[in-house]
C-alpha cells in the first residue's frame, strides 16, 4: 500500500517514509511544511469560487492570510496516514456517529429517559498529537461517551450510561486510529 | 389549510417580537445577551424570507456573532470591576414618573410615526427595484446590493466606516493597559481544532468578500467573519496585542476610510462628481475599496473586542474601595 | 424522486435536531446535555446538508455543504469537549474552596 505523509493537523501529503522533523525548524523546511496545506486551502478557494480565474487575483492572499495564520499556531510533527485505513475509518466512523446520536436521541424523547451518567478514565495507547486529538473528538460523537479532559495519556470521558463496556468501545476505535496512522495497534507507543 | 409558509412567517415574527421583548425585560443581564443573540439569529432567517440574504449575511455575522462576543466581553469587564465596588442597589423606582411618562409618550409617537409610513406608502410597488436595475450595468458589478452600497449611495457606506473607525478611536481613549495574565491552556483539541479552522476561516471570511461582487456578500460580511477569526486567535492567546504594533494598527483603522475617502475625491477630479466612478473601471475600483474595508472592519472590529490600547498604564484609574 | 427522498432527509434532520433539544431540556446535568448537542444536532446537520445537497444537485454547491458539514461536526465535538472540560475544571475549584 502506498504510505502518505500527513501534517499534524490531518492532512495528508505524498511522500515515501520520511524521517520525523525535527521540532526546531530551519525556514526552509517550514516553507516546505506550508506547501501541502497552501494546496488544500487553494483547493478550498477553488471549490467556494468555481475555479474562476480572475478569482485569485483575492484567492492567493487569502491562502496567503491562512498560511500565515498557520505559523502562529506551535509547530506539530508529521504522520504518516493510509489512505485505505482513513476511508475505511470514515465509513465505520459515519456508521457510528449516527448510532450516537439515534441513542442520544431515543434517551432523550423516552419517556423513563433511561440515563446513569458518570466520568471514567481511559489510559490511551495512541501517541500524543494528532491521533490522540482525533480520538477525543471521535468520542464525543460515539454512542454514549463525550470526552471531558486530555492530559497526557489520561482521557476522562463522560458517559450517558457507566456501565458502558468501555474497553471494547473505545479500544475499538484507538485500534481504528492506530490504523489511519499506521501504527502498530494496542502497543504503548512514544511519542 | 392555510399556507404553511405563512404559519411560519408568523411563527417567526411572534418569536422575534417576543426574544427582543425577553432581551429587554429579563433580569440576569447574561440572560439578556442570549436572548438577544437567538433574536439576532431569527431576525436574520427572517430576512432570508424577505429574500435578503445580503442582510442576513450582515445581521447573522455582524449583528449577532460579532456583537454577542462584544456584549459577553462588556458584562465580563463589567462584573470584574463591580466585584471590587460592591454593587450599589440599582433601585427601578430611581427614575421620575415625569421621565417615564416622556419616554413613553415618545416611544408611542415613533411607533405611531412607523405606522403612518407603512400603512400610508403605497402597496405592492418596485420601489427603487427597477432604478437600480436600469443603472446595473453602470455600476460595475453584478450584485444590486452591493451596486447600491459602493457605487449608487457610497456615501452613506462611507459614513457606516467612520462610525466604526470612532467606534475604535474612543475605546483606545476611554481603557489603555496590557493583558498580563498567561495565555489560558485550551488544550491539544483545541489545538487541532485551531490548526484546521482557522485557516478556513481565513478563505471564507475573503470569499464572501469576493462574492460580494456578484452574489450575496461584501466587505461587512467578510470583514466579520475574519474578525471573528481574529477573535479565535485573541482569545487562544495566539497573538497579544504589544505597544510596538499601535501604529500598524492605527494605519489598519484608517486604510478603508483613506481609501474609500480618497478614491471618491480623485475620480472627482476629472469633469465627474465625486464617487461617480468612470464606468470601465467601476468593478476594479469597487473592489479595491471593498478589500481595503474589509481589512479595516475586521482589524476595526477586533480591536473593538480587544477593548483597550495596548500601551502601559500610567494611571490607576480603578476606583479603590 | 430524488427531490422526495432530499426533502425526507431535510425532515429527519429537524427531528433529530428536535430530540437534541428535547435533551438540552429533559437532561439533568450539563454534562448529559452537551451529548444531546454534540451528537443529535450534529447529525441532523448532516441529514439536512444532505438533503439539500440532492436538492441542489450541482457540484459546486455540494462541495461548499460537505465543506459546512465537516466543520459543523468538528466544532460540534470540539466545543463539547471545551464545555466539559471547562466546566470539570470549574467544578474541581469549587470543591477545592
Amino acid at each position: 500500500m502506498k504510505s502518505f505523509q500527513a501534517l499534524d493537523d490531518g492532512l495528508a501529503v505524498a511522500g515515501q517514509h520520511r524521517k520525523p522533523a525535527p521540532l526546531v525548524r530551519m525556514p526552509r523546511q517550514r516553507l516546505r511544511r506550508l506547501t501541502f496545506p497552501a494546496v488544500i486551502l487553494a483547493v478550498i478557494w477553488g471549490v467556494l469560487a468555481d475555479w474562476r480565474l480572475e478569482s485569485w487575483l483575492f484567492g492567493g492572499p487569502a491562502v496567503l492570510l491562512a498560511l500565515w495564520l498557520l505559523t502562529l499556531l506551535p509547530p506539530a510533527r508529521r504522520w504518516t496516514m493510509a489512505p485505505l485505513a482513513a476511508l475505511r475509518f470514515a465509513g465505520w466512523f459515519a456508521v457510528q456517529a449516527v448510532r450516537g446520536a439515534v441513542d442520544v436521541s431515543l434517551r432523550a424523547v423516552s419517556p423513563r429517559m433511561p440515563l446513569n451518567p458518570g466520568f471514567r478514565s481511559w489510559r490511551t495507547t495512541l501517541p500524543e498529537g494528532t491521533p490522540r486529538i482525533m480520538l477525543a473528538n471521535a468520542v464525543s460523537l460515539l454512542p454514549g461517551t463525550l470526552s471531558a479532559e486530555i492530559e497526557g495519556q489520561r482521557l476522562v470521558i463522560h458517559l450517558l450510561d457507566c456501565h458502558t463496556d468501555l474497553a471494547a468501545e473505545i479500544g475499538r476505535l484507538e485500534a481504528r486510529i492506530a490504523a489511519v496512522f499506521n501504527l502498530p495497534a494496542g502497543k504503548e507507543t512514544a511519542a | 389549510m392555510p399556507d404553511p409558509l405563512l404559519v411560519f412567517d408568523l411563527i417567526l415574527a411572534a418569536a422575534v417580537v417576543g426574544l427582543a421583548l425577553g432581551a429587554l425585560l429579563v433580569r440576569d443581564a447574561f440572560a439578556g445577551v442570549l436572548l438577544f443573540v437567538v433574536f439576532g439569529l431569527l431576525s436574520a432567517l427572517a430576512w432570508v424570507r424577505l429574500a435578503a440574504p445580503d442582510v442576513a449575511l450582515a445581521e447573522a455575522a455582524i449583528g449577532t456573532g460579532l456583537t454577542g462576543a462584544l456584549l459577553l466581553k462588556t458584562l465580563h469587564h463589567l462584573r470584574g470591576d463591580l466585584a471590587a465596588w460592591q454593587s450599589p442597589p440599582v433601585a427601578a423606582a430611581s427614575v421620575p414618573s415625569a421621565l417615564r411618562w416622556t419616554n413613553a409618550a415618545l416611544a408611542i409617537l415613533i411607533v405611531a410615526g412607523l405606522g403612518w409610513a407603512i400603512l400610508g406608502s403605497p402597496l405592492r410597488t418596485t420601489g427603487l427595484e427597477l432604478l437600480v436595475a436600469d443603472a446595473l450595468p453602470h455600476s460595475g458589478v453584478e450584485n444590486p446590493v452591493t451596486a447600491v452600497l459602493l457605487n449608487f449611495r457610497a456615501y452613506d457606506t462611507l459614513m457606516e466606516v467612520v462610525v466604526l473607525l470612532a467606534a475604535v478611536i474612543v475605546v483606545w481613549q476611554i481603557e489603555r493597559g496590557l493583558d498580563r495574565r498567561p495565555a489560558p491552556d485550551l488544550g491539544p483539541v483545541w489545538q487541532g481544532f485551531a490548526r484546521l479552522t482557522l485557516p478556513a476561516a481565513a478563505i471564507v471570511g475573503v470569499y464572501l468578500l469576493w462574492a460580494g461582487a456578484d452574489a450575496p456578500g461584501g466587505a461587512f460580511q467578510g470583514g466579520a467573519i475574519l474578525a471573528a477569526t481574529g477573535l479565535l486567535v485573541l482569545l487562544g492567546g495566539l497573538y497579544r496585542p504589544d505597544p510596538a504594533h499601535r501604529p500598524v494598527a492605527r494605519l489598519l483603522f484608517v486604510l478603508g476610510t483613506v481609501a474609500f475617502a480618497g478614491i471618491a475625491l480623485l475620480v472627482a477630479a476629472g469633469s465627474r462628481v465625486s464617487f461617480e466612478y468612470p464606468q470601465d473601471q467601476a468593478k476594479a475600483l469597487i473592489l479595491l475599496i471593498e478589500g481595503l474595508l474589509t481589512i479595516s472592519i475586521a482589524v476595526t472590529l477586533m480591536a473593538l473586542f480587544h477593548g483597550r490600547e495596548p500601551a502601559a498604564q500610567h494611571r490607576e484609574i480603578r476606583h479603590e474601595r | 424522486m430524488i427531490a422526495l427522498i432530499g426533502m425526507a432527509l431535510i425532515g429527519a434532520g429537524t427531528l433529530f435536531f428536535i430530540a437534541g433539544t428535547v435533551g438540552l431540556l429533559r437532561f439533568p446535568d450539563l454534562y448529559c446535555q452537551l451529548h444531546a448537542l454534540t451528537k443529535a444536532d450534529g447529525l441532523g446537520l448532516a441529514l439536512i446538508g444532505l438533503g439539500a445537497a440532492l436538492l441542489s444537485g450541482s457540484v459546486g454547491d455540494i462541495a461548499r455543504i460537505a465543506l459546512i458539514c465537516a466543520f459543523a461536526a468538528l466544532s460540534g465535538a470540539t466545543c463539547g469537549h471545551l464545555i466539559a472540560r471547562h466546566a470539570r475544571r470549574a467544578g474541581q475549584e469549587d470543591a477545592d474552596a
